[in-house]
């Protein structure tokens, strides 16, 4: 399914949970499962702890779907909630202070040259992303698995979309570098 | 082997199998707190319809009274009346535009069904003349 006929297809599932379809929100789960899970593990390096906030984000999503403005946006909306409730978990288990080292970000001079990974096997590239910084990992997370506009991005993990841009730009880089090492090693 | 025309993201979620006993824990907890958050929000639903019943009731039996004690003023019966019938006006209001809120969704549903068909057709076709 490609990008557009993804956003439809989540927008209808979306507004289906909104009227109370008994359903709907069965498929939603189906549907969001797998890359939320993907994306809550990347972010907590740990199975347990991502099924933990997987559970949490469902029960959070199940009261308030029918609350949610914009259907279009359930997809971000999902992988926001994913990234509060993670990292809430990372602050309680006191290791914040990684997903919080965010440093001074400048903006990226050379934004169109950046490096493509579509020659590379996903498997290098699963272990690469788990070497990488949290921060940077988070925005090529999102980035790999839906392909979200820069601005929904920015709304999923709550900093300027300037920030994104240069984020995955620097990310990409030492994406780039762990992989190349790794070859080399 | 991978598959060519398999995305990223396919690829990448393939990657990440968790332990399928872990796995199948975390779909038995959630598939149970779900059916209990929809037994919480029906419940919650008759609750709410119970109050609204109530309300109607000792309206009614309020103004049935007050009518009955003749020793009162008009004034009285007057402002039970305008207060009844405020309530009445509200409450229908209230219910129409939550009936116009889902008679609309359930037409841009609908419309986005028709589209998300006419996406897939497009995608269909488009493999075809690959």
């Amino acid at each position: 399914m490609d990008t557009q006929a993804r956003r439809t297809h989540d927008e209808w599932i979306a507004l289906r949970c909104r009227l109370g379809e008994p359903e709907a929100f069965a498929e939603l789960v189906r549907e969001l499962e797998q890359p939320l899970l993907y994306y809550a593990a990347k972010l907590l390096a740990n199975d347990e702890a991502a099924f933990d906030v997987l559970q949490e984000v469902w029960l959070t999503a199940y009261r308030a779907i029918r609350r949610l403005e914009d259907p279009r946006t359930v997809r971000s909306w999902l992988y926001r909630i994913t990234h509060d409730r993670a990292i809430d978990r990372i602050r309680s288990d006191r290791s914040r202070g990684r997903a919080e080292s965010v440093q001074a970000e400048s903006r990226p001079e050379e934004l169109d040259n950046e490096p493509s990974f579509d020659g590379e096997g996903a498997q290098a590239l699963h272990r690469a992303l788990d070497r990488i910084d949290l921060k940077h990992r988070e925005v090529l997370v999102l980035h790999f698995l839906e392909d979200l506009p820069i601005g929904e991005i920015a709304g999923v993990i709550g900093v300027p979309a300037g920030t994104v841009k240069s984020r995955i730009h620097y990310a990409k880089r030492a994406l780039k570098e762990e992989l190349d090492q790794h070859e080399q090693s | 082997m991978s598959n060519p025309d398999e995305s990223l993201r396919e690829r990448l979620l393939r990657q990440h199998v968790p332990e399928p006993e872990k796995l199948a824990n975390y779909k038995k907890e959630t598939q149970a707190m779900l059916e209990r958050e929809e037994r919480r929000l029906k419940f919650y639903g008759w609750y709410i319809t119970a109050i609204w019943i109530m309300v109607v009731i000792m309206g009614m039996m309020f103004a049935l009274v007050a009518g009955w004690s003749g020793d009162r003023p008009i004034k009285v019966y007057f402002t039970i009346g305008v207060t009844l019938m405020m309530l009445l006006i509200g409450g229908a209001v209230q219910l129409i535009s939550v009936f116009l809120a889902r008679a609309r969704l359930e037409i841009v549903k609908d419309i986005k069904g028709l589209e998300l068909r006419i996406v897939e057709l497009e995608s269909l076709l488009r493999d075809r003349n690959r």
